[in-house]
């Protein structure tokens, strides 16, 4: 009956307990938006980096990270890429020959980093071939075609079908020069990527460098990412003398974004509960004072504090019991709704693509993350409710049965 | 005749503004099984301390309380209160009743704190609202209950737990003189037919006049103690 009596003393004050519940609902509804949005953002900032530019796996020479230089390469390395293609989970696979060079056009030069790419295995892998902003995918230059970044163009001042010399060092270790032409300018979301990478096809780069089987870079990208460790022990053993490293290991900027991404989801939990706490706190005081008279009287006909304690306690899980399942529908229709259909945030889309983000981002949300806020308010009740229930069974029977 | 209650020297004093009120100052006296008690005085004269001490509520500054034969002094907080809920029935002055339950729920939730079954606390509940002619609001909320009706739902509670007396602190104070009329038979009708045992603290004439005995109190100090039962004995007493 203790669970009777609390029930309907949730309903006793009809206002005050809906506006502490539409209070649950609304930031519960609002913390799942949010924890979505941030989700929905990271996502598609981390999938734009290991679509377009780490993978998930990279292998290289152990002393290439230090030097880049040409003969820090991977030895037999086209025919390693086949036998890594075949490893279950690996989508796609591909090899590179990175130098870095300097380029020049008829009215400016830069350094840049050159990938010399096998380009229909790139496109599998990086996705290149979506990123043509402006000419084709290596296809309108018959011969050395070349792709760069549009603000490295626009600092180049060339257009399609330009000419550009790249200047290198050869096998030899010669001062080389080799002229391209550019078949397309693409539009990467990374900055590093728009300002100072230029692709090549391996062959003709391979040419000038004097070893057409060169090979500075395999990228590996995965079908399931959360086998990469997995994978990441098989694809070691096929090339134990190199180093093989995970998307976190090339990038642990990217890794400590998404980590950090993941404690100011936490941080933002905690802020709501904690506010949620204070609320619950005033709205079961409330309760609690106005029933002094009531409370006093069941201490004196024998209810003991352990249980006058628990029906204080589970009056203050009924609130969040209401209120959480509705915060939850709410929250999940409207992370369902924007995840199919996005959330345009074009207004800003410059700023954001500036720092590679997408301007429509598709919320998400996981089931564990539901599961955790669940558990988070059933806790927040459980706290909540400890000072109220004290105070309620710190009362002198006789001393309440006094009070008006 | 067994004592249920024996009260040995009861003093209470409150230290009100650290200005000590003696409200008892060391009262005596006992109640055996089955009396129909009342302790009459004026406003302030320790009617309500004395019942709150008799009925565990209050602790006395100095004496003692023994309910058959448990010194009260001895039992832990916690004690305390399962030793209220198996042996003392209360009836308040303002009913007291949970609103959100019904009159059946209330009288039936002494017995579920008691820890008996679902199916014996509902019956023995519509037992008890017959006994006090309630039969057919069982499922009314106190809120659709005159307040006589609320009263006897009270007494009714009180009966719940069959316990060995029953303390009823002005409980016609807020009633009209037919519910009053009606509250007492019903009261002096247990009292007759099962024995209970009734202790109530009262202004009213018409409560005094159908007690047996009548404990006076004025200024902490009991000032008589007619106890009609015993007189009319020693009355019939050759």
């Amino acid at each position: 009956m203790i669970f009777i009596i609390a029930w309907r003393n949730v309903w006793r004050q009809k206002i005050r307990s809906l506006v502490i519940i539409s209070a649950m609902v609304i930031g519960l509804w609002g913390l799942i938006f949010a924890i979505g949005f941030m989700n929905g953002f990271m996502d598609s900032y981390l999938s734009n980096a290991l679509k377009h530019e780490y993978s998930h796996i990279q292998i290289h020479h152990p002393n290439f990270k230090r030097d880049q230089e040409i003969k820090y390469s991977i030895r037999q390395g086209i025919g390693k890429v086949k036998e890594i293609g075949a490893i279950d989970n690996v989508k796609a696979v591909t090899h590179r020959t990175v130098i870095n060079a300097m380029i020049g056009s008829a009215k400016a030069s830069a350094g840049v980093k050159v990938l010399g790419v096998d380009t229909l295995l790139e496109k599998k892998v990086t996705a290149f071939d979506q990123l043509i902003a402006d000419g084709t995918y290596f296809k309108s230059v018959k011969r050395n075609p070349l792709i760069i970044g549009e603000k490295l163009a626009d600092k180049l001042k060339v257009k399609l079908k330009s000419k550009l010399v790249l200047t290198f060092q050869n096998h030899e270790g010669d001062i080389v020069s080799q002229a391209f032409r550019v078949a397309g300018i693409f539009n990467a979301k990374s900055p590093v990527l728009n300002e100072s990478v230029v692709m090549v096809n391996y062959k003709d780069l391979n040419k000038s460098l004097g070893d057409g089987a060169l090979v500075s870079e395999i990228a590996i990208y995965l079908n399931d990412p959360d086998k990469i460790q997995e994978n990441y022990e098989m694809i070691t053993a096929i090339l134990p003398e190199y180093q093989v490293e995970r998307w976190n290991e090339l990038a642990p900027e990217l890794s400590l974004i998404v980590e950090q991404s993941g404690t100011n989801i936490y941080i933002l939990v905690i802020i709501f509960m904690t506010a949620l706490i204070f609320g619950i706190i005033n709205t079961m005081l409330m309760a609690v004072l106005e029933r002094i008279k009531e409370l006093g009287m069941l201490m004196a006909i024998g209810m003991n504090k352990l249980r006058l304690f628990f029906m204080i306690t589970i009056e203050t899980v009924y609130l969040g019991l209401v209120a959480c399942p509705a915060g939850l529908f709410l929250g999940y229709l409207t992370i369902n709704y924007f995840h199919r259909f996005g959330l345009d945030l074009s207004a800003y889309a410059e700023g954001l693509q500036k720092v590679g983000y997408e301007a429509v981002i598709y919320p998400i949300i996981s089931g564990n993350h539901y599961f955790i806020l669940s558990l988070g308010i059933f806790i927040t009740t459980i706290i909540a409710s400890i000072y109220p229930s004290l105070k309620a069974i710190k009362l002198k029977p006789a001393e309440a049965l006094r009070k008006i | 005749m067994m004592k249920v209650i024996e009260a040995h020297k009861i003093t209470k004093v409150y230290n009100a503004d650290k200005v000590p009120v003696n409200a008892l100052r060391g009262i005596s006296f006992s109640v055996d099984r089955g009396e129909f008690t009342a302790i009459v005085g004026p406003s302030g004269c320790g009617k309500s301390t004395l019942l709150n001490i008799v009925g565990g509520l209050d602790n006395p500054t100095k004496g003692k309380i023994t309910i058959e034969g448990n010194d009260l002094s001895n039992l832990k907080e916690n004690k305390l209160i399962d030793f209220r809920l198996d042996k003392i029935g209360f009836v308040f002055q303002s009913y007291n009743l949970i609103p959100v339950l019904t009159a059946r729920e209330n009288i039936a939730l002494i017995m579920e704190l008691q820890g008996v079954g679902k199916r014996a606390r509902n019956d023995r509940a519509m037992y008890l609202l017959r006994a006090v002619g309630l039969e057919g609001k069982e499922d009314k909320r106190p809120t659709e209950l005159s307040g006589g009706q609320q009263q006897r739902v009270a007494v009714a509670r009180a009966l719940a737990s069959e316990p060995a007396f029953i303390l009823a602190d002005e409980p016609t104070a807020n009633l009209d003189s037919v519910a009053t009329d009606n509250l007492l038979d019903i009261m002096a009708g247990i009292n007759k037919e099962k024995g209970t045992t009734f202790i109530f603290s009262t202004h009213d004439q018409r409560v005094i006049d159908k007690a047996r005995r009548v404990i006076r109190l004025e200024d902490g100090l009991i000032v008589s103690d007619n106890n009609l039962v015993t007189n009319k004995a020693h009355e019939d007493r050759p």
